[in-house]
């Protein structure tokens, strides 16, 4: 089933194939899943958005495309960018894709900015380490044209800043300024709006759809934020203890949600028009993601907090079944294995 | 500690004369007697890296009040002062002057015994339980600790107290020979509220309590609270900048901006019909949940940036999308805008929500 069919010569490999992806990472030394067979292909302008809870796997996911995995990590499954599977890079070859074909920004830009350089300085070098070449009065037209192409008030003088000179949205945006200066086809966007109050979150995301539809960037946003990554992306992939649970279009898999998982999910976010039942309680999700080290095999990650639990939940592990506009791994849509047949009591 | 006092008291005395309960000051004055009622807090720090002289006002001139077993919310941008002014009433921090009528005494002049005696009437439950509470210390002492330290518990009794706590705040008896690093951040921010609960508190302080958690869990907590705000009477100041969860908490809703509050009023009608500008801002830039339409935003220009403060006129005014020249000489004060109603604006209402 394809989800979106975005025209390219029959034949031709996708920008980005993700197929099977698995990330390993060791707790108390054995190695567990904590991305587990996530599929997706990605086309040139398109947003993909990953959401689901801290501990979902969302972040993995979004650092295994940059090969930026924690220390004894192992990845598993393909990375197809245009065909060539990065999986087997080396270091020098991930870094011709880092930053040039594939570039991140994500939550706390502070952190990803040096403190004791200017913005223009930092985006000159990001310029330059993507294989600019010229002179330094070139390199920096380019990175103040980059700064006017993420809506910097005043790109003359941000060139000159320093990092806590900018606000936080500032400081946002130039690290934004700095991940195009490779000019990359993707960009992976893990939560770039959380440390943000609402108003300048709202314009910063604003930003990135605008950068995603007049670069044709293909965009992976990764958010807990489901009310914004619903009005702003095409597609949303729903992980659960590190599995894809439901997946389409994501009109239709926000507002028609499927899985009970996405459901509860999407239940559990006060609304603004909620404001009149002062008092009411919330639809939480009762429990928390199951810790690494004791995911449920076999059976349903999911079923020990559903509401919808019946009993091939703990037989068999769902795969994927058409369901709404997309796919759920759900038995709630068939697929449920045979009940055990009891033997006849004599 | 002595010296800090001395220092405060100083601050008082040479701050501006403090302004008696005016209705327009203090909106949330109609309760007779309020558990709670601040007036003209104001607290300013000094600025590193800057010329000397330069400060910051955190709080600049503060009043509202809670009524006993209601929430107060206050709602704004970080840098806004909301968790300062949080701070303050808890008493972490000395207000530069103002004044703080807090169940009946003049809370902010308790000390030594009575000070000791009287906080066990107000708690405060952190953002992020990973850093309020002890990694080396066991989640039942934690708990019972505030009983210790009070004399309100020893030995056996102190225990079975300990026990209930973690069931009021759903946790089993086998956590309290835990530490806290064996829970999950949901988990971790029960324990802060037995905690805070230890004592059973007439107010307590909720500094943004949810927001390092996922919706998911967020929304155990919330429930957590009402059920034992019903329960337990208690009067919560609720510091948060989710307006949606301030819709479900909040009796009342005081909107900060820059250290002043710009808005006050009961949460569903500043919600529905925002009387400052910022607020409507601040609503329209909620998004909408999915599914139902999204209503245009009200873009203001540029950040909420504490450092860059105005002296005279409206603080607001540099972002204001109706902003006229007479905001820029003169500061609108905190007026009546309606019934239980008040708004810092010369054109309160002028600016309305798209689509309503």
């Amino acid at each position: 089933m394809t989800l979106a069919a975005v025209s390219r010569p029959a034949g031709a490999p996708a920008l980005l194939e993700v197929a099977d992806l698995r990330v390993e990472v060791p707790v108390g030394g054995i190695l567990r899943p904590a991305v587990d067979g996530v599929s997706f292909t990605l086309e040139p302008g398109e947003s993909l958005a990953v959401v689901g809870e801290s501990g979902c796997g969302k972040t993995l996911l979004g650092r295994s495309l940059v090969d930026l995995l924690p220390e004894g990590a192992r990845l598993g499954g393909s990375i197809r960018l245009r065909g060539e599977d990065l999986a087997g890079l080396t270091e020098r070859g991930w870094g011709r894709v880092r930053g040039r074909q594939i570039g991140l920004v994500f939550q706390e830009p502070a952190a990803a900015l040096d403190p004791v350089r200017t913005i223009g300085w930092q985006i000159e070098e990001a310029l330059s380490s993507s294989g600019r070449s010229g002179s330094s009065a070139v390199l920096r037209r380019r990175a103040r044209e980059l700064l006017a192409e993420v809506s910097f008030p005043d790109p003359d003088r941000a060139l000159a800043e320093y990092p806590h000179r900018l606000s936080g949205g500032q400081r946002q945006r130039a690290f934004l300024a700095i991940a195009l200066a490779g000019d990359p086809a993707i960009l992976v966007a893990d939560e770039p709006t959380a440390s943000l109050d609402s108003t300048v979150a709202a314009d910063v995301l604003d930003l990135i759809d605008r950068l995603r539809r007049d670069r044709g960037l293909a965009l992976i946003f990764i958010t807990h934020d489901l009310a914004s990554a619903a009005r702003r992306a095409g597609r949303a992939l729903v992980l659960y203890a590190g599995r894809v649970v439901e997946t389409g279009p994501a009109a239709a898999v926000f507002s028609d949600p499927q899985h009970p998982y996405t459901r509860a999910l999407l239940a559990s976010l006060p609304r603004l028009s909620d404001a009149i039942t002062r008092g009411a309680r919330l639809s939480a999700i009762p429990g928390t993601v199951p810790d690494l080290a004791f995911r449920p095999r076999g059976c349903c990650a999911f079923a020990p907090r559903c509401p919808a639990r019946f009993e091939p939940c703990d037989a068999a592990e769902p795969a994927f079944q058409p369901a709404g506009g997309g796919l759920a791994r759900c038995f709630l849509f068939g697929g449920a294995p045979p009940p055990v047949s009891r033997p006849e009591l004599p | 500690m002595f010296s800090l006092r001395r220092r405060a008291a100083a601050g008082v005395a040479a701050g501006a004369p403090l302004r008696a309960a005016d209705p327009a000051v203090a909106p949330g004055a109609a309760d007779p007697a309020p558990l709670l009622a601040a007036t003209d807090l104001r607290k300013r720090y000094a600025v590193r890296a800057a010329p000397a002289g330069t400060f910051l006002e955190a709080v600049a001139g503060v009043s509202f009040s809670i009524a006993s077993g209601r929430t107060l919310a206050l709602v704004g941008e970080s840098g806004s002062g909301k968790t300062t002014i949080g701070r303050l009433v808890a008493r972490l921090e000395r207000p530069d002057s103002g004044e703080i009528r807090f169940d009946g005494d003049d809370w902010l002049a308790l000390t030594g015994r009575d000070l000791r005696v009287k906080r066990r009437n107000l708690q405060i439950v952190f953002q992020d339980p990973q850093t309020s509470l002890n990694p080396r210390m066991r989640i039942g002492d934690q708990v019972g600790e505030p009983l210790h330290v009070q004399g309100l518990a020893t030995g056996r009794d102190l225990r079975e107290r300990v026990r209930l706590l973690l069931a009021e705040v759903g946790l089993d008896e086998a956590s309290a020979s835990r530490f806290p690093s064996e829970f999950s951040g949901g988990q971790r921010q029960r324990i802060a509220i037995a905690r805070a609960l230890a004592t059973r508190p007439k107010l307590v302080v909720c500094d943004e309590p949810v927001s390092a958690l996922d919706a998911s869990i967020a929304a155990q907590i919330v429930n957590l609270l009402l059920d034992l705000q019903e329960r337990l009477a208690l009067a919560y100041l609720f510091i948060s900048h989710d307006l949606p969860l301030v819709g479900r908490v909040a009796d009342r809703v005081a909107v900060v901006y820059l250290g002043r509050i710009v808005e006050e009023g009961p949460t569903a009608e500043v919600i529905a019909a925002p009387m400052h500008p910022y607020t409507a801002a601040l609503v329209s830039s909620v998004p909408a949940p999915p599914g139902a339409p999204a209503p245009a935003r009200i873009p203001i220009p540029g950040e909420h940036v504490p450092a860059a403060r105005i002296t005279e006129g409206c603080a607001f005014a540099p972002r204001c999308p109706i902003a006229r020249p007479r905001c820029a000489e003169e500061a609108p004060p905190l007026a009546p805008v309606g019934p239980g109603r008040a708004a810092a604006c010369f054109y309160p209402g002028e600016l309305r929500l798209p689509g309503l």
